[in-house]
């Protein structure tokens, strides 16, 4: 398939010209949980082991995230498991977990921001992640 | 060599716009098909291979390239991309791009991905 018909199958599909909203996702596939807070460009900025952050190219704002080594992350966490498994938690509750792990002031300061912001969106995190 | 894109994260690409949806389809197939390199063997994820999928960490894949143009997501025409950014593309053993995004070039002059001498245990192109 020619990518100009790859693209219009999904836009066919899955698209939508109603207003962005922010959101997560779990891919198995990579075990890793991303999600989005706006539809800015974005670049990635390599945090730590878990979590790289997506910067806004206009406006250097964190616009999501993507969370790696999810299994591992709920393995080391295992009350986080229980906890998403009984009751959906939001991605800035889940984002307690790698925050604690981190090595360096500048990247607990990161995770904070996150968490900042992302308090706002109320974005659940994937209960998929725990039963993959 | 083909790459897989699931349905599903096509489905969650085409949330964030049409621009996104050209990305998947234009960008990420031009940087699988002709990359200025690839990396084997990625370093600070070789936990989530081991552990999650019973396979050694030395099969995944990064392809890297800066392919001259980005996609905003809510744009349908392409930009001119910045010279001091790479687009990864990131695949596992399955052969299936579970990732990709822009990053920024390593200082070196190298043209290649930000830490790139740590990140990746060897370039294999």
């Amino acid at each position: 398939m020619e990518p100009a018909e790859f693209a219009r199958m999904i836009w066919d599909k899955f698209g939508s010209d109603g207003p962005f909203e922010p959101g997560a996702y779990y891919d198995p596939d990579g075990d890793c949980l991303e999600f989005f807070l706006t539809n800015e460009a974005f670049k990635g900025e390599r945090l730590d082991k878990w979590v790289t952050v997506y910067r806004g190219r206009r406006s250097g704002k964190i616009v999501g995230s993507m969370i790696k080594n999810v299994r591992e992350l709920l393995e080391r966490n295992p009350g986080l498991a229980i906890q998403i498994r009984s009751k959906p938690i939001q991605i800035w509750q889940f984002l307690r977990a790698p925050q604690f792990s981190a090595t360096s002031e500048v990247a607990v300061r990161v995770y904070e921001e996150m968490i900042e912001e992302t308090r706002v969106s109320e974005i659940h995190a994937p209960t998929e992640m725990v039963c993959a | 060599m083909s790459v897989d894109i699931t349905l599903k994260r096509g489905g969650w690409v085409a949330k964030r716009g049409y621009g996104a949806v050209l990305e998947m389809a234009h960008t990420v197939t031009e940087v699988i098909k002709r990359p200025h390199a690839v990396f084997q063997g990625i370093r600070w994820e070789e936990d989530e291979d081991r552990l999650n999928h019973g396979c050694n960490a030395d099969s995944w894949l990064c392809y890297s390239l800066n392919p001259g143009q980005y996609y905003d997501p809510s744009e349908s025409e392409p930009q001119p991309s910045n010279p001091e950014e790479v687009f990864l593309v990131f695949v596992n053993v399955e052969r299936i791009a579970y990732h990709w995004r822009w990053d920024d070039v390593d200082e070196d002059g190298s043209g290649l991905p930000r830490g790139w001498r740590t990140r990746f245990r060897e370039r294999v192109l």
